[in-house]
Formats: C-alpha cells, structure tokens, sequence
C-alpha cells in the first residue's frame, strides 16, 4: 500500500475484514473525526466569536449573524428564524418549509447580502447563491423538547436533565449543502484554506453555529414569554444540548462515488490504530486515561437511545462490552509487549462488531500526539486518480479484479436477491433513491452503484478478450465498461475505496453506508428509524463559541463531566 | 445565470447519461466539462451542440471517443495523433487539458484555421479561444504531446466565483438530464426512502 508507515511495526487492518457493511455500519467517532478536528482548532487557535445581529421578535422570527475570525478571514452564519405550522414540519427531503434556515458566508455580510440572502436562504434549493456562500442548510425544532424548554426557562425554572440529556437537541438539520450546490462556493475557493481544508470542515463549522443559534432562540423565547421571570440555560445543561440531524439515502451514493477519498479517510484511521498497536509500551498516564474513558464510554451509551430492531438490541450487549474491557484492560496493557496490540486482539476475540470498533475509538483517544497529525490525509484531489492506464494489459487488470474484487466474483448474481434493489434518481425530489427492480419501473435508469454486479459482468468479459490486449483496444470494443475499469484501477492503488459489499442485494442496510460516513464526521447516538435512514447527534457535550479561550476542546465528546465550565457562559448580546 | 464549477460538472454528467452515452464516457465528458468552465469557455453551449447533436452516436467523428482513445494510450505511446474529421473539435481539447491536469506535458492541437497549445491549466490559441464553442466540425486535427508545461499560457480562471450561462443552455441541459429521472410512484413514496415512521416529533 502507498500509503504504509515503515516505522509501524503492526500492519493495517485488511481491507476485505475493515470494508464490509457490517463493520462499516458498527463505525464510531473518533479522534479524526471531522467536527473534533474542527473545534480542537478552533480551541487551539482562539478564534474570535462575536454575534453582530440578533433580531428576533416575540414569536422568533427574524434573522440574526454569528460571526467567527481567524487571522484575517472571518466566517458568519446568517441564520433566518420563521413561523412554520406544526403540519408542514418533516425532516424528509420534500419538505418545502422549515423552522429555521442558514447561510455560512464568507467574511462578513452587509445589509445587501442580508437582503440577498433573505430572498434566497428561506428557499433552500429553490434559491439562488453565490461564491460568497460556502453552506446552505435548515432545520426544524423537535417537538418533544423545544417547547418544554422554552416554558420552563420562561417560568424561571430550569428544564429537566434527564429530559435535555435524553432527547440532546433543540433542533435538527435535516440539509446541509456545500461543495457549489445551488450556485454555492465550489470547493476549490477554500481548499488551501487551512482552516477548511480538512473534509467538511465549511459544514461542521455551519452546525455549531447554528446550535449556538438553537440555545440562543429558546433563551430569546423564553424571555418573550415572560420578560420578569425568565432565566437563561444553565451551562452544564446547555452543555447537554448538541444539534439533531436526520439523514437519508440521498448521503448514500456519496460513499461510493468518492472512491480515493473514502481510502484516505479509512487509510488515516486504520493508520492510527496501527500506530497505537505498534507501540511497544503503555506510558503509566496514557493508560489511566484509557481506563478514565471506560465509565465515560458506558454513559455515553446509555444516553443512546433508539428503537430500531437491529440497532436496539446491540446496546446493551456494548454495554456490557464496556465492562467486560474495564475487567480485562488493566492487566492487557500491563504486559510488556505491545499492550495495546494485546488489547486489541483480545477485542477481536471477545467483542462484538461494534464492541470492536468502540475498542478503536478509545485506544485512540489517549494518543493524540501520536495519531492527530493523520487528520491531514484526510482530503484528496480526486482528479488525481480519474485518468484511466489504457496501456494496462486485459491479463493484469483481470489479476487485480481477482486480487481485489474476491467479494464481488463469489457473488452469484443470477439470482434475482443477488440484485433485487437498484439505485436511481427520483423525478420529484431529484434525490437518491432504491428500488425494487422486479416490483417498480426504472431499472433501466439505474445509478452506477451496482460495483460488484458490474465488476462481475467485467471480469466476464475480460475472460473472452486477449489477455495480452491493452484496456484501451478492450475499451473501444466495451466502452459500457468504462467507469467499471476506471473503478478497478483506482481500488487497486487505494485498498479501502471499496466498500467489499454487495449494494445492491436485496439484505442491503442503507443505514450502514450512512453510518460509516456520519461516523467520520464526529456523529453520535445512531438511530436508524428504518432501513434507510436515521437520526444522529452532533456536538453534544461540545463547547460553545462563547467558551473560546476555556475548557476542553479535546475529550468534550466523552462527556461533560470533567470539562463543563461552572461559571454562567459570558453575556453575547 | 450564474453557476459552479460543480454544477457545470454534475449537470454535465446527467445531461450526457440522458442523452445516452455510456457512464464511463459521461465521467470523461464531466472532467472535461469542468476543464473548460476552468478556462471560462461557454461550457453550457458546448454541451448543448454535443449532446443534441443528432449524430452524437457516430463513432468516428465523435470528439468524446477521440479524447478518450488520445487520454487512454497515445500519452505514454506514441507523441503524435491524427483525426480526418471530428465533429465539435472544443471536446477534444477539454478532453486533452483534463487528462493533462496533472502532467508536466503540454500538447499542441491544429487544423487548419487553429492552432492550440494547453497544459493541464492554461491555454494558448491563435484565433479567439472562447469562439472554439462554437466550431462545428473540424478536419485533418494534429495532436502533438511535448514535455513541459507551458510558460505564458493563459492560466484557468479556477478561483472564479463560478462561470456564466445562458438560462435557456442550462434549462436545454436540465431537461436531458430529467431523462435520468425515474417518476415517482406510490410505491416508491412510501419505500424508496424509507419514510413511514414519524419524523415530527
């Protein structure tokens, strides 16, 4: 592999045990994940915070600007607050109205950009942007919790904990768009930002401030309410509330199409892990850490709530995972070779896919000096890796099929299981959708996601070529097998492009795909509520733009406990 | 109207599935696509003329089947290729500079009336290069690879904030990629994205 690490003694897990649905779909956050590199910068670096606009009225409509400064460049929210009737309120896709919606703009917006940007945002999809804005997004209040808030601050009571804790958010995004959609800011203009080059960086930074926004709304509520009575949040539980977000199908399809990408985000985590496993000692204070992390771990969890037929029953079975490493771990990591090696093959022995995977989030945790620097291999141009060998032989890419599509040539896809969903584009909402190919119309307008059915039919067809022939003559007689050879090529210079899955069998679960992405972002408490799509929570526990300057922005994720500030946050307005 | 670079490209890929070429060669048309809003060139126009081209399914005058024989063999093969005649010749040369995005190589581009020089980033042409768009066909085409990129070239206006189209090109576009669109059905409501359980709560 290109990108193997000569000093690392343990080698990289295999591809063919890391990329499959079953563990992608049991991913946690961890370090490297995208919202925790982006607040450690923010704590580190103290950027500035200031909230210029706050122009809300009695029923919290209006608009209001959060502005954050590094060096020269300044990053604004311009969030607009509307009055949205209970029955146009849905977290779908099609939804035409929301409670709130955002801009992050790029610098600081005059009147004019906040005239433009009134016109558009409220929109969504149906607006105009510019370069000047790098996020769109919107989000809708959770009815079980953003009243009850609103009530109890105004009659000069704090919320219940357990409540605050249990549902985790005010509001939920249910879009978040960047990357040049409608008309945005391409990515290209802030690439070599180093502030937003990391992956999704723009977008992380959009949803901490609109929770910021969520606080600050059920405060301004609150006080409409009752002006005498009203009190603010107190920090421990504003602490508490993160920012819902119900995702679908339509961040599927992403996973597959960015296939260099995907490697180097898996590549750096399976670097770190190697990294840690190869040490040859656990230093007396990094395993204290590990071992403080575990009743942290465990409340966590028990905080993560969700019905879902799967997911449900593997929480308490993680639960009891947790305890069965605060019984094994000390006496793993005090061996004298490669303790934390030791560690994890006692995981792999003993734990479940997800026990395993929550093993890796906490042996990473405590070595941050050793694995934070990978959170930069995290981007890639993948037009690097687009161009296609023509002079590659018929005989060699056939090999690297056989060496690196074994999944796919041991599926039988003759059998109508086999391929029963398709993937396609829906007229009405222009997203991402699956099918069923022997029960709706539209398999013929099918998305290329079916990888191991049309490297499948490749190889077949390589099988009836010259082995000695050159991709390029295959090519112009099978140009249909173009994006698969392209596909290949790629997968066998970057081993973790490839989900080794079949995507389109009819035992599919979509919500693993989501899972494994939304882990990398830093997302928590999954809560699959069908097959196809689920809520998560972001930023729970996190700091707030108004604590720059104190407190952890490092472990915040593992709970408040140690790291809440006890003084009232500082007045903003 | 005003659009991204992305937008150029995702439309790109679309509009060019709905007017039936293959995936493989529809990713080629998207890279090249956003080579050529890189350079400021008319990319929606482009599009338009390629793919409502009624011939579009002929092999051998077909600028996308051109670049793509050029991109998947000549660059480490032989330095010099030759077309008789190739219809909307812009095609050829986005598919070039997009192939050579990466390259310490430019490559000369003539017919008669033309003579191109690009690298992966910039440009140099002999007559006005924003009316390259709007060549139709284009006969006895000499492509010559040299080492090195290109001193003096027009470089790519990348940091842009995006390129400018006719609405009636992108809606022209929109409405082939449309053909990509599967309509929704009942069906499809209530299981193609997994709605059923109740989401406002």
């Amino acid at each position: 592999m290109d990108d193997a690490e000569p000093m690392t003694a343990v080698g990289l897990r295999p591809p063919d045990q890391v990329m499959r649905l079953a563990r992608l779909g049991a991913f946690h956050q961890t370090r490297l994940s995208f919202l925790r590199v982006l607040l450690r910068r923010i704590g580190r670096e103290r950027w500035q915070y200031a909230r210029p606009v706050f122009d809300l009225d009695d029923r919290g409509v209006g608009h209001a600007v959060y502005t954050v400064t590094r060096g020269p460049r300044s990053y604004s929210l311009v969030a607009f607050a509307h009055d949205l009737p209970p029955q146009m309120r849905t977290d779908r896709v099609i939804a035409e109205a929301w409670d709130a919606t955002f801009a992050l703009f790029d610098g600081v917006p005059t009147t004019t950009d906040v005239a433009r940007l009134a016109a558009n945002v409220p929109r969504q999809e149906a607006g105009r942007y510019l370069a000047s804005e790098l996020v769109l997004a919107r989000a809708n209040r959770s009815v079980r919790l953003f009243e009850s808030v609103v009530e109890s601050l105004a009659q000069g009571h704090q919320p219940d904990e357990r409540q605050v804790g249990s549902t985790g958010y005010l509001m939920r995004t249910t879009a978040v768009y960047g990357n040049g959609k409608f008309g945005l800011a391409d990515r290209d203009r802030i690439a070599a930002r180093e502030e937003l080059a990391g992956p999704f960086q723009a977008e992380m930074l959009t949803v901490w401030l609109i929770r910021a926004f969520t606080v600050d709304l059920v405060e301004h509520l609150a006080r409409a309410r009752d002006s005498h009575r009203a009190v603010r949040l107190l920090p421990r539980l504003r602490r508490r509330l993160g920012i819902g977000n119900a995702t679908g199908l339509g961040m599927a399809p992403f996973l597959v199409r960015h296939p260099t990408l995907i490697h180097s985000w898996i590549a750096a985590r399976e670097t770190a892990l190697a990294r840690v496993r190869s040490l040859a000692s656990a230093a007396p204070e990094t395993r204290a850490r590990f071992l403080r992390l575990l009743p942290k771990a465990r409340r966590l969890i028990a905080d993560w709530r969700t019905d879902d037929p799967v997911q449900a029953p593997r929480l308490p079975i993680l639960l009891a995972e947790i305890s069965s490493m605060e019984r094994a771990a000390p006496e793993l990591l005090a061996s004298r070779h490669r303790p934390w090696d030791r560690l994890y093959k006692w995981g792999e022995e003993t734990l479940s896919l997800e026990g395993q995977e929550l093993l890796v989030s906490l042996m990473l945790e405590p070595h941050g000096a050793l694995v934070d620097d990978l959170a930069g291999g995290m981007t890639v141009d993948e037009t690097v890796a687009f161009r296609i060998d023509g002079t590659m032989s018929v005989r060699q890419l056939r090999d690297d099929i056989e060496r690196h599509y074994a999944f796919a040539l041991k599926l039988d896809f003759s059998r109508a299981e086999a391929t029963r969903r398709f993937w396609y584009v829906s007229e009405e909402k222009l997203e991402p959708r699956l099918g069923d190919r022997f029960a709706e119309p539209g398999a013929d307008l099918e998305l290329p996601l079916a990888i191991g059915r049309d490297v499948s039919a490749l190889h077949r067809a390589l099988g009836s070529a010259s082995p000695g022939e050159s991709v390029a003559v295959f090519l112009t007689r099978h140009p249909e097998h173009r994006h698969t050879v392209r596909r290949v090529q790629i997968a066998s210079r970057h081993p973790y492009a490839e989900i080794r899955d079949n995507l389109i069998g009819s035992d599919l679960r979509a919500v693993d795909v989501l899972r494994a992405k939304l882990s990398f972002f830093g997302c928590t408490r999954f809560d699959p509520r069908s097959d196809k799509w689920l809520r998560i929570t972001l930023f729970q526990d996190a700091p707030f733009p108004d604590e720059i300057g104190a407190g952890d922005w490092d472990g915040w994720i593992w709970g408040v406990a140690e790291s809440a500030p006890l003084a009232a946050p500082g007045v903003t307005t | 109207m005003r659009v991204s670079h992305n937008e150029v490209e995702a439309l790109a890929m679309k509009a060019a599935r709905g007017a039936g070429f293959p995936w493989g060669d529809c990713e080629e048309i998207a890279a090249a696509a956003r080579w050529m809003a890189e350079q400021g060139l008319d990319v929606a126009r482009g599009l338009c003329a390629l793919l409502t081209d009624p011939n579009r399914q002929e092999r051998s005058s077909c600028p996308v089947a051109a670049g793509i024989a050029w991109s998947d063999g000549t660059i480490s093969t032989s330095p010099v290729a030759r077309w008789q005649r190739l219809r909307h010749p812009v095609w050829l040369v986005a598919m070039i500079g997009a192939a050579l995005r990466h390259k310490l190589q430019h490559a000369e581009i003539a017919w008669p009336g033309w003579r191109i020089v690009i690298h992966g980033r910039g440009w140099r042409a002999s007559s006005d290069f924003g009316a390259l768009v709007d060549v139709r066909t284009a006969s006895d085409i000499e492509v010559t690879l040299r080492p090195g990129i290109l001193a003096g070239a027009g470089e790519m206006s990348s940091a842009s904030g995006g390129l400018g189209v006719s609405p009636a090109d992108w809606s022209a576009l929109e409405r082939l990629a449309a053909r990509t669109h599967v309509p929704e059905s009942q069906a499809s409501r209530e299981t193609g994205a997994g709605a059923g359980t109740s989401d406002n709560d």
